[in-house]
Order: C-alpha cells, then sequence, then structure tokens
C-alpha cells in the first residue's frame, strides 16, 4: 500500500491509478482493460454522485472502489468473443 | 476724498463688541458718517459638540473597524515576515495590499511557488507529472502555513522553509481540518481570518475538504470558494452568517465541529429514496 504522499498522488492522477491496481493477465485481459479506463472512472464518479443522492457523503477513493472492483469477474462475463477465444465449430464429447 | 473714521471698541462700550473695529464715513465737516464696515475680531467661545447616539454608535464601530484593519495589517506582516520576505522598497508592502492599495502585488502571490520548488528540486519547465503534481501542491499548502502562522502565532515560531521540512503538504492538508475549526470557533475572529487569507481561502479550503470527501469531489468544491463568496454576499445580507460558517453549510462540514450541522447543498435527498437500483458497491 502507498504511503499517504502516494496515495494523494495516486488519487489525482486516477489514471495512474488505474494501470497500477489493474491485475496482469493475458495480453487481450491487458488490452481490454486498459480500454475500459474511462468506463471504469466514470462508473466511480457516478457511484459519488449516487452517494449523494442517497443522502451520504462522497468520500470514497478511486483506490477504494478499485479495490473492490471485480476484475476478474468482469472478464469471465465477457462473452468467449470478446476474451479472443475463438469458437472451432468441434463438439467435443467426454465418455 | 476724505478719510474714513476708524473706530476700534475696547471693553465696556454697551452693545459693541470688545476689540471690534467699525469704519466710518467722513462727513464734508468732518463728522462721523454712515457706517462702513464692521469688523469682530472677538474669538469664538469653546464649545463641546453634542453627539447624538446614533453618530456615536457609528463613530464606535468605525472604531472597531480600524482596530480590526490594524489587526489584520500586523497579522499580514508578521505572515510575510515569518516567510521570509521583509518588504523593501522595490517589494509591494503586503500591509498595503491588503489594505486595498491596487498597485500593490498581491504579497500572497509571491511567496511560496519558488520556495517550494527550491525545496522539492521542481524544475521550471520539463518536470516529470509527479513533480507537476507536487508543484499544485503548493499554494494548498502555504494556504495551511498561513492560516496556522495566524491563528497561532505564539506556536508557529518556524518559518516557511522549515514548515514545508517538518509537515510537508500532507501534513499541511490534515492540519487544515483542524485550523478550520479553530477558525470557526471564533466568531469575532471568521472576517479577519478571511480577509487575511485572502486568494489562499480556496486553497485552503482544498486541504479542509480533502479531510472530508473523495479527491474529484473536493477538488472540484475547492474551486467554487470564489463564486461562494459572491453568493454568500447575496443570499446573507443582514443575518449575521459568517463566510465560514456558510462554506461549513455549504460544504456539510458539521463534522469538523463534532455535529452535522445539515443544511447542505451537497447532500441531496432523493424523493425516491434512495440510489436507483444496481447502484455500485459503494461504501
Amino acid at each position: 500500500m502507498a504511503n499517504s504522499t502516494w496515495s494523494s498522488f495516486l488519487e489525482d492522477n486516477p489514471d495512474i491509478l488505474y494501470s497500477a491496481m489493474t491485475p496482469n493477465g493475458s495480453k487481450n485481459f491487458s488490452d481490454y482493460f486498459r480500454s475500459q479506463y474511462d468506463t471504469v472512472y466514470k462508473n466511480y464518479l457516478g457511484g459519488l454522485g449516487k452517494s449523494m443522492l442517497a443522502g451520504t457523503d462522497p468520500n470514497q477513493s478511486f483506490s477504494d472502489y478499485l479495490n473492490n472492483f471485480n476484475f476478474k469477474n468482469n472478464w469471465n462475463s465477457l462473452a468467449p468473443q470478446s476474451r479472443g477465444l475463438r469458437n472451432t465449430g468441434r463438439v467435443t464429447w467426454n465418455v | 476724498m476724505a478719510e474714513d473714521i476708524e473706530i476700534t471698541y475696547g471693553d465696556n462700550w454697551p452693545g459693541e463688541e470688545a476689540g471690534s473695529t467699525r469704519t466710518y464715513e467722513r462727513n464734508p465737516d468732518g463728522s462721523q458718517g454712515e457706517v462702513k464696515t464692521i469688523t469682530t475680531t472677538a474669538k469664538k467661545k469653546k464649545t463641546t459638540p453634542v453627539v447624538d447616539p446614533d453618530t456615536q454608535a457609528l463613530l464606535d464601530e468605525q472604531a472597531k473597524q480600524l482596530a480590526a484593519l490594524q489587526a489584520k495589517l500586523d497579522a499580514a506582516k508578521k505572515a510575510a515576515l515569518l516567510a521570509g520576505t521583509e518588504t523593501t522598497t522595490t517589494t509591494p508592502d503586503p500591509a498595503a495590499s491588503l489594505a486595498g492599495d491596487q498597485s500593490a502585488v498581491p504579497w500572497q502571490e509571491e511567496l511560496p511557488v519558488a520556495a517550494w520548488a527550491k525545496a522539492f528540486g521542481i524544475p521550471a519547465m520539463g518536470g516529470t507529472p509527479v513533480q507537476d503534481w507536487l508543484s499544485r501542491q503548493a499554494a494548498p499548502s502555504y494556504a495551511s502555513y498561513m492560516a496556522g502562522s495566524y491563528l497561532n502565532p505564539q506556536e508557529n515560531p518556524t518559518d516557511w522553509a522549515n514548515y514545508m521540512a517538518n509537515s510537508g503538504w500532507k501534513g499541511a492538508q490534515q492540519s487544515a481540518k483542524g485550523l478550520f475549526s479553530q477558525a470557526l470557533s471564533d466568531p469575532n475572529g471568521q472576517n479577519s481570518f478571511v480577509d487575511v487569507m485572502g486568494d489562499y481561502l480556496d486553497s485552503f479550503m482544498k486541504n479542509v475538504l480533502g479531510n472530508y470527501y473523495a479527491a474529484p469531489i473536493a477538488n472540484k468544491l475547492a474551486g467554487k470558494v470564489g463564486a461562494l463568496q459572491t453568493e454568500y454576499q447575496g443570499n446573507t445580507s443582514g443575518t449575521g452568517t459568517s463566510f465560514l460558517d456558510y462554506l461549513k453549510n455549504k460544504y456539510n462540514l458539521g463534522g469538523v465541529l463534532g455535529g452535522n450541522t445539515g443544511g447542505s447543498d451537497l447532500v441531496m435527498t432523493n424523493s425516491n429514496d434512495g440510489a436507483p437500483a444496481g447502484a455500485t458497491n459503494l461504501i
């Protein structure tokens, strides 16, 4: 965990924080999440807005948000083609 | 032409003021004719002016304002001295700047950046992203330093360089919450605090808000202090609410004093009872 100084730096530079907190994975995995930064960050900001609407203070940091962001589930929920998997059209039976 | 007759009266002349002089025409036969001029040389009696209560109250209020202004000037001079920028013939007088002298460059703008860049070895051009970011922390840090110097003059004998070395910008941010609370606790000093902070109030509030809100929210809110000042002047005229109290309520910073005062425009209530369905895993 970064010390408080660098935590603040990363909060003020969310693109760097996002890159730093994206787990390692295949090239397809890395490319996909690299392209998802804007979406993820806007969802985070939207969450802060929802906090306001719900009557609570918008105080969740982006690092906390990413800590709770399940990269793996997000990745697995994608269609196989989106994950770079090709359908061979062959059915294999294990008997 | 015959010369006029001039008579200066001494004491005990009925109907004449002692020391006054009358000039008369001289008749052709040499006798005293009509009065031409009367000159009174007697001094006026000294009188004590009677001041009505309203005027006296106004005078008293002006005296208070002058005393407050003097206090501000003293504080400004002290802050400038603490920052190692004694006024010289070539340096604009910070006190004159505070007093509204438009010819004086706002003294606050000259102080922190160069020393900050020097302390952290930040080049004037071509810095790294980290250095660029660090440069932007100079003003908020200096704002906390200013606030601390003003509110606790006896506890802040250090200069700006030592403050940077000992507290750093993160310490400045963390201390802002307590300093804000301290400023709020003195109703009589709140206006002076706002005046002394000047343009640095916005940076100071960035530090205060950083203790409460996520970075993107704190940054956006801090940039609104100037606009809020205008709004404050329009909304609270005659209500006795100070600007700091206005900020506290506007930003929902009741926690500063240990309780939620409510009244914030930031925390909006939703008639649909909370966030829409599908709200994320926030908080």
